[in-house]
């Protein structure tokens, strides 16, 4: 089919019109011409195919991509990669997305069980108060520790043990102010460094006991419900 | 990774790495070797168990991520769908050979993170571009003609597709058009700006561009993709 008014517009002019570029007058003729319109979609449809089975076809994966922005690539590969990005626009946007994205963190979401837990380190205090507590204890002669952590005060005392070799370790918690510890029972886990742990209830006075602990360096972590109090460095030695 | 976390029992390591990441997130000092050891186990002895254990660790992270992402409403399906194949890459991308590459927590971390970015920049490369027919349509008002060879072209090797187009080409100059243009949907005119050195003008570049379209319809090798 041939054109209404040959030399009005050039063949160019067709594929500027299928990118949005040409002027106005190019739409108006195509309106006009079936001979140009058809010319215009078979253009359109070769980009339209070529494009779709062609598309970053050269271009490595987000995933390569990404192993190269984080040096994981090997030398020779990564040689490859960053020659590709010096002319692909494409890639080169996604390794800016990519680097973005590796900086940005997400906004806090709502706490897990975990993060709902009130931590508290315990600090050392300097005077223990064991004149008033000892007795409860019937061991005034021991090794006995005071921390405190918020309104919690935690003693603890290491004595011997019915077993050879080990130690006893019992601790003590009250609240200023004579409050209940807890209301709902709890827990006290003493941690070796290499990872291994033992458990003790708490009873209904604040009293728990570890029976047999080898000597050593051990972390304590007392659990009441939603606090959970910390102390670090518990040396136990004969 | 000291003896006596390989030696620890599987709850202790899923304890000890939800105790360690929730130190780490209020900014106090935490040990990585817990969550390290449930992700060597996972990858490197492919325990089930720690599988499990180290996606409920870390879902809620890889899902933050997603939400965060630019590209993830553009790519379709919902967040957990994305959450589940970054995992799967993150899980056949590192593999028992390559574990001992990650030298920390964070180094594989951070590459899980960098596969919840890449399956969603696989959707989106996925996508088919914008067809230029459609402009065709609403701007001149031409319906659009049954196209027959549409099947034919979801079916082609797109290598082999390549392999004959590079074939046609005569000169560096429809080398540049060919990459630029079929293969990154660069418009003639951000051609000529990467590369004024090679063309005249825009106008050039659409010459060049007339010129290899109309060279690939005629190829008889091509006659079914080019239309």
């Amino acid at each position: 089919m041939d054109c209404i008014q040959p030399g009005t517009i050039a063949p160019e002019d067709l594929l500027a019109f299928l990118d949005g570029e040409a002027p106005p007058a190019v739409g108006e003729h195509l309106r006009r011409c079936p001979g140009c319109a058809a010319r215009a979609r078979a253009y359109a449809r070769s980009q339209d195919r070529l494009r779709a089975a062609l598309r970053r076809i050269d271009c490595p994966s987000p995933l390569v991509l990404g192993e190269y922005e984080l040096r994981l690539l090997a030398p020779e590969e990564g040689r490859r990669i960053a020659a590709h990005l010096g002319d692909c626009p494409r890639c080169a946007a996604e390794i800016g997305q990519l680097r973005g994205f590796l900086a940005a963190e997400p906004a806090p979401t709502a706490p897990g069980p975990v993060e709902r837990v009130r931590r508290l380190v315990a600090t050392l205090v300097a005077a223990p108060p064991r004149g008033a507590y000892a007795g409860l204890r019937g061991a005034d002669d021991d090794d006995t520790r005071t921390y405190r952590a918020g309104d919690l005060t935690l003693s603890l005392s290491t004595g011997p043990s019915a077993r050879r070799g080990r130690l006893s370790l019992d601790g003590l918690l009250w609240r200023e102010g004579g409050g209940a510890v807890t209301a709902d029972g709890g827990s006290a886990i003493l941690s070796a460094a290499g990872g291994a742990t033992e458990t003790a209830e708490i009873d209904d006075l604040g009293n728990f006991a570890f029976d047999e602990v080898a000597p050593g360096t051990y972390g304590l972590e007392v659990a009441l419900g939603d606090e959970h109090i910390v102390v670090e460095g518990v040396v136990l030695a004969r | 990774m000291g003896a006596g976390f390989g030696q620890m029992a599987l709850a202790e390591i899923v304890g000890g790495c939800r105790e360690e990441t929730g130190k780490f997130l209020r900014r106090e000092p935490s040990d990585d070797r817990f969550c390290l050891e449930l992700l060597r186990r996972a990858i490197v002895e492919g325990d089930q168990a720690a599988w499990g254990a180290a996606f409920a660790q870390y879902r809620g992270l890889v899902l933050g991520w997603i939400r965060l992402h630019p590209a993830a409403s553009a790519a379709g399906e919902d967040d957990e769908y994305w959450t589940n194949r970054a995992f799967d890459r993150f899980w056949s991308a590192v593999g028992p050979e390559r574990f001992a590459a990650f030298p920390s927590l964070a180094a594989l971390l951070r590459y899980l993170k960098l596969c919840a970015h890449s399956v969603l920049l696989d959707a989106v490369r996925a996508r088919p571009p914008a067809p230029p027919e459609a402009l065709l349509d609403r701007e001149a008002g031409i319906g659009a003609a049954p196209d027959a060879a549409a099947e034919v072209l979801d079916r082609l090797d797109a290598q082999d597709l390549w392999r004959a187009v590079n074939a046609e080409l005569r000169d560096e100059a429809e080398r540049t058009v060919a990459r630029l243009c079929l293969a990154l949907d660069l418009k003639p005119r951000e051609v000529y700006e990467r590369h004024p050195e090679r063309f005249a003008s825009v106008a050039d570049v659409y010459r060049v561009k007339r010129n290899l379209l109309d060279r690939l319809r005629r190829s008889p090798a091509l006659r079914a993709f080019s239309g």
